[in-house]
């Protein structure tokens, strides 16, 4: 059962339990959400300012 | 930055829209009615894809995965932000299985799948190296010969008189309801919907908004209609049982092609037709994925991530399906629903909405400001 | 973007060079002439070429005068009549020595009275006067005096201008390039007279001194690209240049390719033609190729002759070399995947008697292909190696042993036989030699690909050979230009020539500026009127 909403998208899962994949991503995307908020902004300061400097 | 002019803007948005579309038929469940179902999806799509556009204008510089961050701010935004990197990966995973069935059932039987998904996504991979103004670049050169085949293959067909227009009537022999199921969602997203992608690239094309209004809405017209002839000449060719039966339904058809007894199994155009275009949409996904991830993990060059999502994408090829008619089953009955109507349809509906009242009330602030003074 | 980065670092000017090389080595030329020509003698080893002669002249043969040539890059006869002549003999009978009477400074005296030459500068550094020594320049020194004159005598050997013999064409000019650096340049100066056609020569190499020289048209070429090439040459650090090939190497964009980025020609019309679309030729002294730069992948397909001949024809010849080019790479990886996995897509009666060929033999398609294309290959490297003398047995084993023998010994099919000679003979339409080679390695590629996955594989080579193609580029222009990207109004030279009359701006790729090329009105019939006298005439 729990192997089920562990490969959500194989497809025998995908058509016995559909909602299986939704949720899959929705709990993965939230989990890589950290890894953006913990990336913080400076970060993005800086590649934008790299951008602004190549072109 | 990398950037994409308007033609190769166009030529990859039509291999986008095409994709496998070409060699899987569309709209099969509506039998014979599938132009009409055709016909439909083209408006409806005509009518998403200018709402996608409406969204890049109320965002600029902004490319999909920034929208959400940008007007649902981050707590909410980017946790949906995610979730478009990872369809693309999933979808990425059902082209490879695509392919996989296919050359495995047609041209190369004896062979592991697994070397054919390793070998096709060596290409990509290498391509994701050279970036997008590489993948562009073969887009305009492979582009015409890509439409010089489909013209070639509608010339042979017509020739061969393998056409039976009867095949189509009778017309609505079954109503409306079974050709309303097969647009929404499954037909509508395949190929029309699914350009919300192509939101990823929009702003490396180097024109300005409205050339690329203008260029992808005739690009979905003109994909639109490539369609249209494929559904129109396998309907008529195989008639609607075989379109219904078949894998391939379009690889049914060639084969039925005999000119005189010299010109015939022109399987080998199929297969190239069939190859080049997953081909070109594979590259896409992995790409937007690639860029996706890019920008949501804010690493400063795309080409640490090639490696990590072409392995991901070896294990979804690898996994994704487990037999074929599951993998049917599923790109019919289940994936429009459980992940399309979601991420295609409500999620761009409600940023459009919530951008609009947000517009609204800045305007009115603005409004009361400037009454104020 | 990137191209952009390229041409950040593009600032080191011609003169930043010119001020280098001066300031090397400024050792100035002693005023006692035995000094200076045994400074020579020591500095050249005695070398038995080297020719030095001192003698006296003047009334009363006050003046010393040294002189010294190289024998056999000077004209003897030259030096002989308008240097020691003068000097020795004029110098007494006429009234020159009342002139030097009157003016004390003899060197002056010389210079304007007596050298009877066009090309005559003045030396003071030895650096310089081994310079001009080595390169056939006859050395003139005054007792007395801390420089001296460089005469040009320059008379050497040479190859006189032949017929090219790697680019051939039936119509068009028959001349071409020669070993001789001087001889090239008036060749490109000949057609274009035009003071936009600029030259600049740097010499590269610190033990050859070669001169490589840079021509292009001023207002034409893109300065970015002029500087680009002009920086890359000054970056060279080598001790010898013996061919253009060294330059080319060093020059191009991306190592890692088997597709040249620089284009070579014998041709001067070629070299022309080039020059007036904006590119730029490098010349390498001692050797007939000179470098075209930029290249792009579509000018390895043009020849010469498509623009002497008329459009249509040349139109149908280009796309014979597409078509060939397209043969060359994948007949025989088509042949393997077909006979390996496709046997279905073949008309029954050609499988079956390519069935019945196959029977006997032994191999795996992929061997027997590869087998019989490496014969082949070292069949055509013996063939441009060998002497002249021996070709005739070379021909008899490739056509008789090769070919028939192997077949009735069973060993290779006879198709196969047939697919390497179309292979070959397609392989050599193309009309660049380095880029026939680039295809025939790739075809290798290609046939393993194919054995392994069949048409897919084919495909997936296809589709990567393109990718690759589109990722160089040559000095900054895509190589697939104008293909991809696209330019609309510069495919009138890429599968089709259009008439000349057509042919209105210059390629957009290359260069910007002053891009209309002609303003000539399409040709048509005389109108009416003028034409009345004509039928006149066919009434009586």
């Amino acid at each position: 059962m729990i192997k089920d909403w562990l490969f959500p998208w194989e497809s025998h899962i995908m058509i016995n339990h559909p909602l299986a994949m939704p949720v899959f991503m929705g709990i993965a995307s939230f989990f890589l959400s950290i890894v953006t908020w913990t990336r913080g902004n400076n970060n993005q300061n800086k590649s934008k300012q790299k951008d602004m400097d190549e072109n | 930055m990398e950037r994409i002019s308007q033609y190769q803007l166009f030529v990859l948005t039509v291999f986008f829209q095409v994709g496998t579309t070409i060699i899987f038929g569309f709209g099969a469940a509506a039998g014979r009615d599938a132009w009409i179902v055709t016909i439909i999806s083209l408006l409806v799509g005509i009518f998403v894809i200018s709402i996608y556009l409406f969204l890049s204008y109320l965002n600029p510089g902004l490319t999909l995965v920034e929208w959400f961050p940008a007007q649902f701010g981050k707590w909410i935004g980017t946790p949906i932000a995610w979730l478009y990197p990872l369809l693309f990966l999933y979808e990425g995973g059902r082209i490879l299985n695509d392919i996989k069935y296919l050359t495995t059932t047609i041209i190369l039987v004896d062979t592991p799948f697994l070397a054919i998904i390793l070998f096709f996504l060596l290409v990509v991979a290498y391509l994701q190296y050279c970036g997008i103004e590489v993948i562009a670049r073969i887009g305009e050169i492979f582009f015409p010969y890509f439409l010089v085949m489909i013209l070639g293959s509608v010339v042979l067909i017509l020739v061969s008189d393998i056409l039976r227009v009867d095949n189509l009537l009778p017309v609505l022999k079954n109503g409306w309801k079974p050709i309303l199921a097969s647009t929404f969602p499954l037909g509508a997203s395949q190929g029309f919907a699914q350009s919300l992608e192509l939101a990823m690239i929009w702003l490396l094309v180097s024109t300005s908004h409205k050339e690329i209004v203008k260029t992808t809405l005739f690009a979905t017209v003109f994909s639109g209609l490539l369609i249209l002839i494929t559904v129109l000449m396998i309907i008529t060719g195989i008639g609607e049982f075989f379109y219904k039966i078949e894998s391939f339904p379009m690889f049914a058809l060639v084969s039925k092609v005999n000119i005189g007894g010299i010109i015939k199994n022109l399987d080998a155009f199929a297969v190239l037709l069939f190859i080049i275009s997953a081909f070109f949409k594979l590259s896409l996904h992995l790409f937007f994925a690639i860029r996706g991830f890019q920008i949501l993990t804010k690493v400063e060059s795309s080409r640490k991530l090639i490696i990590p999502i072409t392995i991901i994408s070896i294990y979804l090829g690898y996994s994704v399906s487990s037999n074929y008619e599951e993998h049917i089953k599923v790109a019919i009955e289940v994936f429009p629903y459980n992940l399309w109507i979601m991420l295609l349809w409500i999620l761009p509906f409600a940023l459009l909405i919530v951008t609009l009242i947000k517009r609204a009330i800045k305007n009115r602030k603005k409004e009361m400001a400037q009454a104020k003074e | 973007m990137r191209r952009n980065m390229f041409f950040k670092n593009t600032k080191i000017k011609k003169d930043d060079w010119d001020n280098v090389t001066v300031k090397v080595d400024a050792e100035l030329i002693p005023a006692k002439i035995s000094e200076v020509l045994n400074n020579i003698k020591i500095t050249m080893g005695n070398s038995t070429d080297l020719v030095t002669r001192d003698f006296k002249t003047g009334k009363d043969g006050s003046i010393d005068i040294g002189i010294a040539y190289v024998d056999g890059l000077a004209d003897k006869v030259f030096v002989q009549d308008y240097i020691i002549q003068p000097l020795m003999t004029d110098l007494r009978m006429t009234g020159l020595d009342i002139e030097i009477e009157k003016d004390p400074n003899v060197f002056e005296v010389i210079k304007n009275f007596n050298l009877v030459s066009g090309d005559l500068k003045e030396i003071i550094d030895l650096k310089t006067l081994y310079t001009h020594l080595l390169s056939g320049d006859t050395i003139v020194l005054i007792e007395g005096y801390k420089k001296g004159f460089a005469v040009s005598s320059q008379g050497w050997q040479d190859r006189g201008i032949q017929e090219p013999t790697s680019q051939t064409v039936v119509r068009g000019p028959k001349d071409g390039f020669t070993e001789t650096l001087r001889t090239n340049t008036s060749l490109i100066r000949r057609r274009i007279k035009n003071t936009d056609l600029w030259i600049e020569t740097i010499p590269v190499g610190n033990k050859t001194q070669t001169d490589v020289a840079l021509l292009y048209l001023k207002d034409v070429a893109n300065p970015k690209i002029v500087n680009e090439v002009r920086m890359r040459i000054n970056k060279i650090e080598i001790d010898a240049i013996l061919e253009s090939g060294y330059i080319e190497e060093m020059i191009q964009d991306k190592t890692f390719t088997v597709f040249p980025t620089i284009h070579n020609t014998e041709r001067p019309d070629a070299a022309c033609a080039a020059i007036l679309e904006g590119k730029i030729i490098i010349m390498v002294d001692g050797t007939p190729f000179v470098l075209i730069a930029p290249a792009v992948f579509v000018e390895f397909f043009q020849s010469s002759e498509d623009y002497y001949q008329r459009a249509d024809i040349s139109s149908l010849l280009r796309m014979l070399r597409y078509f060939c080019l397209f043969l060359a790479l994948i007949t025989p990886s088509a042949y393997i995947a077909v006979t390996t996995f496709h046997q279905e897509m073949l008309p029954t009666l050609l499988l079956i008697s390519l069935a019945a060929q196959r029977e006997g033999v032994p191999f795996p398609a992929l061997i027997e292909a590869v087998m019989m294309e490496v014969t082949f290959e070292i069949l055509r490297e013996a063939g441009v190696r060998m002497p002249r003398a021996v070709g005739s047995a070379i021909s008899i084993v490739g056509a008789l042993v090769l070919g028939q023998a192997a077949v009735e010994a069973g060993i290779v099919s006879a198709t196969m036989v047939i697919i390497v000679s179309l292979t070959a003979i397609a392989s050599f339409v193309c009309p660049s030699f380095n880029m026939a080679i680039s295809i025939r390695i790739l075809r290798f590629v290609f046939m393993i690909l194919a054995a392994t996955f069949g048409l897919f594989g084919i495909i997936m080579g296809l589709i990567m050979m393109v990718a690759h193609l589109a990722s160089l580029r040559s000095f900054g222009v895509p190589y697939l230009s104008p293909m991809a990207p696209m330019v609309a109004a510069d495919q009138k030279d890429v599968f089709v020539r259009v008439p000349i009359w057509k042919m209105i701006t210059r390629p957009s790729f290359i260069s910007q500026s002053d891009s209309r090329r002609q303003a000539t009105p399409s040709p048509k019939p005389p109108n009416k009127s003028t034409n009345e006298g004509g039928s006149q005439g066919e009434n009586k």
